[in-house]
C-alpha cells in the first residue's frame, strides 16, 4: 500500500475529505469540511488548571486563536505561581480566578478546558456542563468510577460537548492504522501488547521550604488524587487498544507494587495487567518507572502483520520475497563447489532439528509520513473547537474517553483486590 | 656480494609457464560456463578470476619447483 505524506492542515482538510477515515471517525468531519464552517463568531474559551499540561494547552489555544477565531478570555488556577504565569501567558487580557466557580459565572464563555489534578475533574466538569459550557477535560476522566459515570450521565443529559484528552485519536499514524486494520491489512488481531517504561521518580520539585505543598504538587503519587501509572499513562494505551479492537474488554486481572521508589508514594511504581476481550484477544499491558530501555509502545499483532504505533512502523508476517540475486559467474560457482566438496565432511556444531524462533527479519515500513512538528494535542483542541462551533458532541468521541478511564480504574481495582474484575452493570452505557 | 644473473631463457621459461597457466584457467572457465550454463560473456567479464587463478597456479608452481630442486640438490650432494 502506498505511503502517504500528511501535513496537519492537509490532514485536517482536503487529505481526509471523502476518505474512509471520515466515515469511521466522524470527529474529523467538521475539521475536514472547513468551507462550510462559520468562523465569523469568535469562540470564547476559559481554562481551568494552568500547570505543566494546562500551560501547553493554553499555548496551543493562543497559537490557534487567529486561525480558527478563538480567544482565551479567562484563566483559573489556585496555585499562585501558575495563576501568575497564566496571566502573563495571556498578555494580561484574560480574566483570572483562583476559584473555578467564578469562571463559570462569566456568561459568554462558550467552552472550557480542564487541566487540573485528576480528583478535581469530575465536579468541575459536571458544574460546567450543567452551566451550559462545552468542556474539554484532560485524561483520565476522574479518580473514581462513580464520578466517571456521573460525568457520563451529565454529558448525555445536557447534550453539551465533553471531550476527553486522548490525543492519539487525532494522530495520523493511529488513524491510518485503524484504516489498515479495517481493511484487513494485518489480518485478525489476536493480541495487543502495550507498555510505558520510564526511569525516573516522577516527582516534581517543591519550592524551597514548602514541604506542605508535597501532595498538591506531586498529586500523581497519592491514591487520594490519582491511580498513578493507570490513570496518567495506561489510560492512553487502553483507549488505543479498545479503539483498534473496536470493542471494550470483558475482564481484567493484574498485579502491581512499589518495588523501587520506596519514597512515601502510595501509587504503584510498576504494574502488569491482562485485559481480555470477548473474542479471546488479550491486551497485555505493563508500565514501570525504573527502566526505560523499551520506552513506550503499542504493538498490534495480527496473523498477517504487526503495527508498532509509537515508532510508526508496520511489518508483515510473510514479507514479499525479494528478487533473486543474479547467479555468480560459473567460475565462482565452480570454486565454491570445490570448496564445499573439500569441507563437506565438517561436523555440525548443533542439532539441525532445532531452529530458534527469532524475530521476523525486516525493517518494515512507515505507517504514515508525518510532517515534522505535527502535534496531535493541538489537533485535538482544533477538533474540540470544531465541535463547539457545531454546538453538539461528535458521535463516538466521548465514549472512547469513557471506556479508557473505566478500564484504567477497573485495572487498578483488579490489582488492589487481587482478583479478576468484570464490568459492573451500573457502569454500562445505555 | 654475489650478483644474480637472470638470463633471457629463464625469463622466457617463466613467461611460458604463466601463459600455460593462463590458458588452463581460461579452459577451466569454459568448462564452468558449460557446466553451470552461464553466459559466454564471462569469457571476458570473469577475467579478474582468471588472473587470480593464474597467479595462484604460478605461486603453487614456484613452491613445487622449489621443493623438487631442493630434493634433487640434496640427492646429488
Amino acid at each position: 500500500m502506498k505511503t502517504i505524506r500528511i501535513s496537519r492542515r492537509d490532514f485536517m482538510g482536503k487529505a481526509l475529505a471523502g476518505s474512509a477515515l471520515l466515515m469511521a471517525y466522524p470527529w474529523f468531519n467538521a475539521l475536514a469540511d472547513k468551507s462550510s464552517t462559520d468562523y465569523s463568531k469568535k469562540v470564547k474559551v476559559g481554562i481551568i488548571g494552568v500547570g505543566s499540561r494546562g500551560s501547553l494547552l493554553l499555548h496551543y489555544l493562543n497559537e490557534l486563536s487567529e486561525e480558527i477565531n478563538i480567544e482565551v478570555v479567562a484563566v483559573c488556577d489556585n496555585y499562585e505561581p501558575h495563576y501568575q504565569r497564566a496571566i502573563k501567558n495571556t498578555g494580561g487580557k484574560a480574566k483570572a480566578f483562583y476559584d473555578y466557580r467564578k469562571l463559570i459565572e462569566i456568561p459568554d464563555i462558550d467552552a472550557v478546558v480542564i487541566a487540573v489534578p485528576l480528583h478535581e475533574h469530575a465536579h468541575i466538569a459536571i458544574d460546567l456542563l450543567n452551566a451550559g459550557k462545552h468542556v474539554f477535560c484532560e485524561k483520565a476522566m476522574a479518580r473514581h468510577l462513580e464520578d466517571v459515570k456521573r460525568m457520563a450521565d451529565t454529558f448525555y443529559s445536557t447534550g453539551k460537548v465533553l471531550q476527553i484528552g486522548h490525543q492519539r485519536m487525532f494522530d495520523p499514524r493511529y488513524l491510518k492504522a485503524v484504516e489498515l486494520i479495517n481493511a484487513g491489512e494485518i489480518g485478525k488481531i489476536t493480541q495487543i501488547r502495550a507498555f510505558w517504561h520510564r526511569n525516573n521518580d516522577w516527582r516534581r520539585p517543591l519550592p524551597e521550604g514548602r514541604t506542605d505543598l508535597e501532595r498538591k504538587i506531586n498529586w500523581r503519587l497519592y491514591r487520594e488524587y490519582s491511580c498513578g501509572l493507570m490513570t496518567e499513562l495506561a489510560s492512553h494505551q487502553i483507549q488505543v487498544a479498545n479503539w483498534f479492537k473496536g470493542k471494550t474488554p470483558v475482564s481484567v486481572m493484574g498485579k502491581g507494587s512499589i518495588n523501587y521508589w520506596k519514597d512515601g508514594r502510595e501509587v504503584y511504581d510498576n504494574v502488569a495487567l491482562i485485559y481480555s476481550y470477548d473474542d479471546g484477544t488479550q491486551f497485555i499491558y505493563d508500565s514501570m518507572t525504573s527502566n526505560r530501555h523499551y520506552g513506550l509502545e503499542e504493538q498490534i499483532m495480527g496473523d498477517e502483520g504487526t503495527l508498532e504505533m509509537e515508532v510508526n512502523r508496520r511489518y508483515w508476517e510473510h514479507p514479499p520475497p525479494k528478487p533473486e540475486p543474479p547467479p555468480p559467474p560459473g567460475i565462482v560457482q565452480l570454486m565454491k563447489d570445490i570448496e564445499g566438496g573439500i569441507f563437506s565432511d565438517a561436523i555440525p556444531l548443533t542439532n539441525s532439528s532445532w531452529i530458534p524462533e527469532l524475530k521476523v527479519e525486516g525493517d518494515g515500513k512507515k505507517i504514515v509520513n508525518r510532517e515534522k512538528g505535527f502535534d496531535e494535542s493541538k489537533a485535538q483542541l482544533e477538533g474540540f473547537i470544531a465541535s463547539v462551533r457545531k454546538g453538539e458532541p461528535t458521535k463516538g468521541l466521548f465514549e472512547q474517553g469513557y471506556w479508557a478511564t473505566i478500564w484504567a480504574l477497573l485495572g487498578q481495582k483488579a490489582m488492589d483486590e487481587q482478583r479478576i474484575i468484570e464490568l459492573p452493570n451500573e457502569l454500562k452505557l445505555i | 656480494m654475489k650478483d644474480i644473473v637472470i638470463k633471457w631463457r629463464h625469463i622466457k621459461r617463466e613467461i611460458v609457464i604463466i601463459l600455460l597457466f593462463y590458458i588452463i584457467a581460461n579452459f577451466v572457465n569454459v568448462i564452468s560456463i558449460l557446466v553451470y550454463k552461464t553466459s559466454w560473456d564471462e569469457l571476458i567479464t570473469s577475467q579478474k578470476y582468471i588472473l587470480y587463478i593464474t597467479e595462484w597456479l604460478y605461486i603453487i608452481s614456484i613452491f613445487v619447483r622449489f621443493i623438487y630442486f631442493g630434493i634433487r640438490y640434496f640427492i646429488k650432494k
